[in-house]
């Protein structure tokens, strides 16, 4: 099952590495990882995405709860937390093709970055679900390439207070 | 990270705390200040600015013959003192041979700061001479550790990493300092660089709730068994150990770091479990109806299979490292906190209950086996190894035991009776071979007045020998055992057991005579064939002056019984060597 955990860590070197290596030592493998500062430069914010049961997803927490660099973990995924996740994609695109493509973006508010001669580039945004569904309706035309970002994730205003304010030190 | 400009040095009543001085003279500031009395270490390129320091400190530095075996001195030093051992040695190769020694240290928990010196920062990452990533290398094996290339990070990183060594679970921290920071100079600033992280992950106190909880179920319980582990030695807590289990007449099975937690002779102990463990006190475990597991980590060494260990109990687990909880055995409540601080509030809580019939149970077991005749081994050529520990118990009742890692490192633990805590130092997770004669050299520094030994095999005395001239170096006395059993053993009894007694590289056809090695590195050296010859070396050993390495011949035959195969169900432990026409 797809687990969803929000770190609050040091913003220094070292720290991902640290954590990459609590999930490789045990064989958990990481779905997406995105990392940046928080609205205090010198905290940093994971949002760790990876597919674990009951048992390994505790057993993972608290072994990234022991690294000295890391203020708080937390398991958001039982809370139904707030997720938005980028995606780049280039698909094959004709003249006869383009204005279908068009209309697919324009649907789910994706941008269009680029056109070429026989490609198109566009990016959308929003949650895993929408951006798989953006996907699935690019798909007939023929997806040549994709990058993405994974998941960010936040917890609703009802579920939680500010992970960062629980920052002591 | 850019900092501040430093302000400008005054000459208030704070200027010596303010002087600017090199890197290296920082870290030997932060040594003493850190109460370090004695170091161990080896010197190197990289590490040279701080061993020029080292001339003007207060500090007393052991030089070893190799890192490994420095790293495993400040590891005796640490398990025998409860103080922090500090080992330095230089970058690349030096840095390298730190690493079984930090793993060794951080599988049994034990507080360490290693320091050792880096490349010059503008060279790092261009694989220059003496490279290593250090810190890379060993994130999997330390607390934490730190990468310093500015002087100013030097005392914030060493106050940290001393903090940490010895907060919550102790552990090995190590810090990497570039040879620029150790040259460059920088304000030093012991007040400023006081630590905090270290006490971002050390829970708070264990709420009284669960300590109730915790009373209930003891109250509960008919057939209750205390599991003491490292974390009561650790903890400091063998006296409120002792006043818990007498107060709630519980009977205690120690793990194999936990066998010098509760006195030997006390009508409540029921001695070592686990694999090499007294049967009575693995079918304690697996007839009991609560398991109190006490800074233990339910090691697959002590469970076996988990799915059938201790099947009728309920379970309380008092733990300071929250990973530990649930890891390998669920269990039924949880007390995450200071080992000392719950048991001496449990105490108060907990009633005293009627466990006679209980503790005859398991009088009427050991009688089963004939417990005063323990342990047994096969009768077979020379000397039974366990006569010659006997004899040791007898002649050295309250030394320090260092042993080593294979079958006379369990022979150790079954017969020796270790009276007091911090009495019995062995690498116990790790099961490093090589650790025993250097951890005792760091345990004899640690405890000058204490009658140390080693205990070591014919194959891991051969891992550290070189230490046999730090000994003489540093005027030491301490006695080496070695039972030469002409095998590496251990290994060779699962060839017996598990591989059909094919022997496969376990037989040690050649090895040097121990007793000559010792003299050449000016130590006495004995040896026994016969218990009479063992008694009188022993005997001799002790009354000399110097170091003595005693090669006791031994029984090569001789198994550690009994034997739990390695993951299966504790009922299915093998008392004698498997019979001769027996498919294995
Ligand atoms: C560094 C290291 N290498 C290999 C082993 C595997 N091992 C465990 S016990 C053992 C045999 C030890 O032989 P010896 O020192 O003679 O002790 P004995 O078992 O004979 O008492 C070996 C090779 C180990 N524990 N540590
Ligand atoms: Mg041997």
């Amino acid at each position: 099952m797809l687990r969803i955990f929000i770190a609050i860590t040091d913003n220094e070197p070292g720290v991902l590495d640290r954590l990459a290596s609590t999930f490789r030592r045990r064989g958990f493998n990481i779905h997406s990882l995105t990392v940046s500062p928080t609205l205090d430069p010198a905290v940093s914010r994971f949002t760790l995405v990876t597919d674990l049961d009951d048992k390994a997803a505790r057993a993972a927490k608290s072994f990234l709860e022991r690294l000295v660099n890391i203020h708080s973990v937390a398991d958001v995924t039982g809370t139904t937390p707030l997720l938005r996740d980028t995606v780049l994609l280039r698909v094959a695109a004709t003249g006869a093709t383009q204005a279908g493509l068009f209309q697919i973006a324009n649907l789910f508010q994706a941008e269009v970055l680029d056109v070429g001669a026989d490609s198109m580039v566009l990016a959308g945004s929003g949650s895993p679900e929408r951006i798989e569904a953006f996907m699935t309706a690019l798909r007939p035309y023929g997806l040549l390439e994709m990058g993405r970002t994974g998941a960010v994730a936040m917890q609703r205003c009802a579920a939680a207070a500010s992970l960062e304010t629980a920052v002591s030190f | 990270m850019e900092r501040p400009p430093q302000p400008p040095e005054s000459a208030s009543a704070s200027a010596s705390a303010r002087a600017e001085l090199p890197g290296a003279q920082i870290i030997w500031r932060c040594l003493e200040r850190e109460g370090v009395d004695v170091v161990f270490g080896y010197p190197g390129g990289t590490i040279l600015p701080t061993y020029d320091a080292m001339v003007d400190a207060k500090v007393r530095h052991v030089l070893a013959r190799h890192e490994q075996g420095a790293t495993h001195m400040a590891d005796g030093y640490a398990r025998a003192s409860g103080r922090t051992g500090v080992v330095i040695a230089t970058s690349g190769p030096g840095a390298t041979n730190l690493v079984t020694g930090l793993a060794t240290a951080m599988m049994d928990s034990v507080p360490l700061v290693a320091i050792t010196g880096q490349v010059p920062s503008p060279l790092l990452g261009t694989d220059a001479f003496q490279e290593v990533d250090v810190t890379g290398v060993t994130i999997p094996i330390t607390k934490h550790n730190y990468l310093v290339r500015d002087p100013r990070d030097i005392a914030p990183a060493l106050r940290e990493a001393f903090a940490l060594a010895r907060s919550g679970r102790p552990g090995p921290v190590l810090v990497d300092i570039t040879k620029d920071a150790q040259t460059r100079a920088a304000v030093f600033d012991w007040e400023a660089a006081a630590p905090r992280r270290h006490l971002r992950h050390v829970p708070p106190p264990v709420p009284d709730d669960l300590l109730a909880k915790a009373a209930a179920m003891i109250q509960g319980s008919r057939r209750p068994l205390i599991l003491a582990g490292h974390g009561i030695t650790l903890s400091g807590a063998h006296r409120a150990l002792a006043a818990f289990a007498e107060k709630a007449g519980i009977p205690v099975a120690a793990t194999l770091l936990g066998l010098d937690a509760f006195p030997p002779g006390h009508p409540l102990f029921l001695g070592f479990m686990g694999m090499h463990g007294s049967p009575w006190t693995n079918l304690a475990i697996q007839e009991a109806d609560l398991l109190i597991a006490l800074g233990m980590r339910f090691d697959d060494r002590v469970t076996g299979d988990p799915a059938t260990f201790a099947p009728h109990a309920r379970k309380i687990h008092v733990e300071i490292d929250a990973t530990e909880v649930g890891k390998n055995i669920p269990v039924d409540l949880a007390l995450l906190g200071d080992l000392k601080d719950v048991l001496d509030r449990l105490e108060p809580r907990t009633p005293s209950l009627d466990t006679g019939a209980w503790l005859k149970d398991l009088d009427g077991m050991k009688a089963l086996f004939d417990a005063p005749t323990w342990p047994r081994v096969r009768k077979g050529e020379g000397m039974s190894p366990v006569d010659v520990l006997k004899e040791l118990q007898a002649q050295a009742p309250g030394a320090v035991m260092v042993s080593d890692v294979g079958q006379h490192q369990m022979w150790e633990a079954q017969v020796m009776r270790h009276q007091r805590p911090r009495t019995l130092i062995t690498s116990g997770g790790l099961g490093t071979m090589g650790f025993a004669l250097p951890a005792a050299i760091g345990a004899k520094i640690a405890c000058p007045d204490a009658e140390v030994w080693a205990v070591a095999g014919d194959g891991g005395i051969q891992m550290n020998s070189q230490e046999l001239m730090t000994l003489t170096q540093e005027g030491l006395k301490i006695g080496i055992a070695v039972l030469n059993n002409f095998n590496l053993g251990m290994v060779r009894q699962w060839q017996t057991h598990f591989y059909g007694d094919r022997r496969s590289a376990s037989t040690l056809t050649i090895s040097p005579d121990f007793p000559m090695l010792a003299r050449a590195y000016g130590l006495r050296g004995a040896l026994a064939r016969t218990p009479g010859e063992a008694a009188a070396a022993i005997r001799e050993a002790r009354a000399a002056d110097a170091s003595t390495l005693i090669e006791f011949q031994v029984d090569p035959e001789a198994s550690v019984y009994p034997l739990i195969p390695p993951g299966a169900r504790i009922q299915d432990m093998i008392h004698e060597p498997p019979s001769q026409e027996a498919p294995c």
